[in-house]
């Protein structure tokens, strides 16, 4: 099973490089695979490498060279399907244009040939398929060979880019099959060629009445987890333990900025500093017993600087001469004494601590299960638990806090492990015990925690921030307001010697994160799996950045 | 070579033509630059072709070029010389910055960021209208050569560095950007470089492109022009393409599994 989803991982790489645009890839259960948009779900039936890759190479082509969402209404299914078929034959052509390799993905794919005696469609189809991507393969049947004649007089004359060309041909082959009286039952048809998906990317069946397998496939698709409800604070009451159970510690309150005044609002945001409520010792002796907790160590650079007020002498090389050394040179010399040689001095090497706060976003969305199962606040927290562990060889200061908004008057933030502090029984407890609420309102947190990293020892300070989603909350409409105040927030850190950087658990975070954290301090992991690597990467170039 | 009698350069000086093929105006900018002796920064990824770059005007401008790669540990002393103990006593030999500030060379510090801020402000008289290298251990002031050049390079987007030049040290410098060039023109310096076919070199690049799309998706940088050069010259001795590409990008790049299967993808997606 983990090696099926360590592959989805190098799945979306994969589609990532080929596309050149994000592509989630999951799996769910069906025949065929869907590409919804950036999202391709991969039927959980299909496991062998080879089928999953041809299935990601086909859905870049579509991406690359597809139009999406067609209107299918001026089409009967039988048309749909032949259109959608020829369609995939040219982005396939297309694709394999630009990388030639591919071909071999899909040809190794390609279903036993049918019994010459079925005449049904999706023999047929199947057969048409074989002799597209096959030029040397060779079929018997008038029909078929009809539509490769077609095919590639059109790829010839109008080009592959010109898909009305295809298009025409495939209204013609659509039509020869209805004179041939060839029966299409929608229910009963799956695209033939197992790694090509079922083709709903490409039709918006709007306004149909009957609608086809296509659409059927697209509701089934509507199975994969939503987005995260807007209205965030319902949720939070039934979720236990509430946030009134948590004990509070202390409030402080911080300025927002308004980006239609374009100034900081004084005092508009209230940070509630609190306890999660206490769920006894169960969590952590859950996580300690599941298998995957046992990971070895992250071993992590430690960043060194040199101390000038510490002097190494009678060195083999440095910059400056040791007087008192060349003395003794000079004098073993006179004497034909065979003198030491180190005789140079040189600033000595001291480590210098460096603090890393990691900024957990507690808000509603981190509940939502990821498509494995496993939701984003118990990878966060994993992640978090082993990044901790592996403290006593890495950062030297590390601190874990958390945080969830409910208005501006409510930002709640959770201290789980002070730095410097080792992570003990009732830390890891305290991580456990976190529940996933609210909303995501990052200026005020990001404002907190950087109050606190202030009070750290001078050296390298560093807040990291781990999110699945943009800033957000129920009482602020405006997309942008919370991004640019976060990124305000981002700027005031810079200045106050705290370096604010990133990880985003979204494939679509690009629109904010760049905008908020710099060019530079963010990172985004579209799977979430591979967090707490980035999370140990990304917190140990903090750490040793300067 | 017109060098004199005796050319504490010679060493440093480029004696054939380095290849290099202009993405853009870039050679005539420097030349207008090195007329006024300008400060330069080259800006760019790892394996672009900024050193290539700046031995290719060297060389064009026929003067010595001193290189230093800079690091972590490097002090001031490293580059502007220190006294050593001889048998007369102590004897000052100057440092490679100062070789080429007294003789007029080109002096290169490659990756220039990766040396602590402390110790690049010892070019900071020599960047503005001074032009002076003040040697305080030594008591002497060296006035620039008036063929001095500072050149640097560094890289802005490798990420793990996430360092930065001082704003004082940066506003010294006229900077030119480099980048992967085009594809085609990829292609024709693979092609040059590694000796290999026009067609193969252009179908390095395209696996170079698909990996230069995981920036910031687990690789710090995709495959440099470098590496293409590498694999290149891997495959013409013989070796399959599959295996060179695997040898000099895939392993090279990464060591998390997911990513060297992604990369291997692109590989078998040219060459199947």
């Amino acid at each position: 099973m983990n090696e099926g989803h360590s592959g989805l991982g190098a799945l979306a790489l994969l589609a990532r490089g080929l596309a050149g645009i994000d592509v989630e890839v999951q799996t769910l259960p069906g025949a065929r695979p869907v590409l919804a948009g950036r999202r391709l779900l991969l039927p959980t039936s299909a496991s062998a490498p080879g089928l999953r890759r041809a299935m990601v190479a086909h859905a870049v082509a579509h991406l690359r060279h597809s139009q999406p969402a067609r209107p299918a209404h001026a089409l009967r299914p039988m048309g749909i399907a032949i259109v959608s078929a020829i369609e995939d034959a040219r982005v396939e052509r297309l694709l394999c244009r630009d990388f030639p390799g591919l071909h071999g993905w899909f040809a190794a794919s390609l279903p036993p040939v049918p019994d010459a005696l079925d005449l049904g469609f999706a023999a047929l189809v199947s057969r048409m398929d074989r002799l597209l991507l096959l030029p040397a393969s060779q079929d018997d049947n008038h029909w078929v060979n009809k539509a490769r004649r077609l095919f590639e007089e059109t790829a010839a004359r109008a080009g592959l880019e010109d898909y009305d060309a295809f298009r025409a041909i495939a209204s013609i082959l659509a039509n020869d099959l209805g004179q041939m009286r060839v029966r299409f039952e929608p229910q009963d048809y799956v695209v033939p060629a197992p790694w090509r998906d079922d083709n709903s990317y490409l039709w918006d069946f709007a306004e149909t009445q009957t609608a086809p397998d296509e659409a059927i496939a697209l509701q089934q698709s509507g199975a994969r987890p939503a987005p995260p409800p807007p209205d965030a604070q319902d949720e939070g009451g039934a979720l236990p333990p509430d946030a009134a159970g948590d004990i509070e510690l202390g409030r402080y309150t911080y300025p927002e900025w308004d980006r239609k005044l374009e100034r900081l609002r004084p005092d508009w945001c209230t940070v509630i500093e609190k306890l999660p409520a206490w769920q006894g010792l169960l969590p952590a002796r859950e996580q300690a017993a599941s298998g995957n907790e046992r990971v070895a160590p992250l071993a992590l650079p430690r960043a060194r600087h040199l101390d000038r007020t510490h002097r190494l002498r009678r060195q083999w090389e440095g910059d400056d001469i040791d007087l008192n050394a060349a003395i003794e040179v000079l004098v073993d010399r006179r004497l034909r004494l065979r003198p030491d040689a180190r005789l140079f001095m040189r600033p000595g090497k001291g480590p210098r601590p460096s603090s890393v706060l990691v900024l957990l976003d507690l808000s509603a969305s981190a509940n939502d299960p990821g498509p494995h199962a496993a939701s984003l606040l118990d990878i966060e927290k994993q992640a978090a638990l082993m990044l901790a562990a592996s403290n006593a060889r890495g950062i030297d200061r590390l601190a874990f806090h958390g945080f969830s908004s409910n208005t501006r008057a409510e930002v709640y933030y959770y201290r789980l492990l002070e730095p410097g502090l080792p992570l003990d029984e009732p830390a890891r407890t305290m991580i456990g015990a976190l529940r996933g609420r609210y909303s995501t309102r990052m200026g005020a947190a990001l404002r907190h925690a950087t109050s606190l990293m202030r009070a750290e020892p001078p050296g390298q300070r560093a807040v990291l921030l781990v999110t699945d989603g943009a800033p957000a909350d129920i009482d602020v409409h405006d997309p942008r307001y919370l991004i640019e105040d976060a990124r305000q927030a981002v700027a005031e850190a810079r200045e106050a010697g705290v370096r604010a950087a990133c990880i985003a658990v979204d494939g679509a975070a690009d629109a904010y994160v760049r905008r908020i954290f710099g060019w530079r301090d963010y990172c985004i992991a579209d799977d979430a799996r591979s967090l707490p690597a980035r999370l140990a990467r990304m917190s140990a170039r903090l750490a040793a950045a300067r | 070579m017109n060098a004199p009698v005796h050319d504490p350069l010679a060493a440093y000086r480029i004696e054939s033509e380095p290849f290099y093929r202009p993405a853009g105006n870039e050679v005539a900018l420097y030349r207008q630059a090195y007329r006024h002796r300008m400060p330069l920064i080259l800006k760019g990824p790892t394996g672009c072709g900024k050193t290539r770059f700046v031995e290719h005007m060297a060389w064009s401008l026929g003067r010595p070029l001193v290189t230093l790669a800079c690091n972590e540990d490097m002090t001031a002393s490293d580059l502007v010389g220190r006294y050593l103990l001889d048998a007369n006593g102590t004897a000052w030999h100057d440092g490679p910055l100062t070789l080429a500030v007294r003789h007029g060379g080109i002096c290169y510090l490659d990756e220039v960021v990766e040396a602590r801020q402390d110790t690049t402000v010892v070019i900071h008289p020599l960047t503005d209208a001074r032009r002076i290298l003040p040697l305080d251990k030594k008591g002497e002031l060296v006035r620039a050569h008036p063929d001095f050049q500072l050149v640097v390079s560094y890289n802005p987007g490798y990420q793990s560095s996430a360092k930065d030049m001082k704003p004082s040290t940066r506003q010294r410098f006229a900077a030119l950007e480099f980048d992967y060039p085009e594809s085609m023109l990829e292609a024709e310096i693979v092609a040059h470089e590694a000796g290999v076919g026009l067609d193969l070199a252009a179908k390095l690049v395209a696996i170079a492109r698909c990996s230069r799309e995981l920036k910031h998706r687990g690789l710090d940088e995709g495959v440099s022009t470098r590496m293409l050069i590498y694999a290149g010259v891997l495959i013409r001795d013989g070796v399959t393409p599959r295996e060179s590409c695997e040898m000099t990008m895939t392993r090279a790049l990464t060591d998390d599994p997911d990513m060297a299967s992604a990369l291997q993808g692109f590989v078998e997606a040219q060459f199947g």
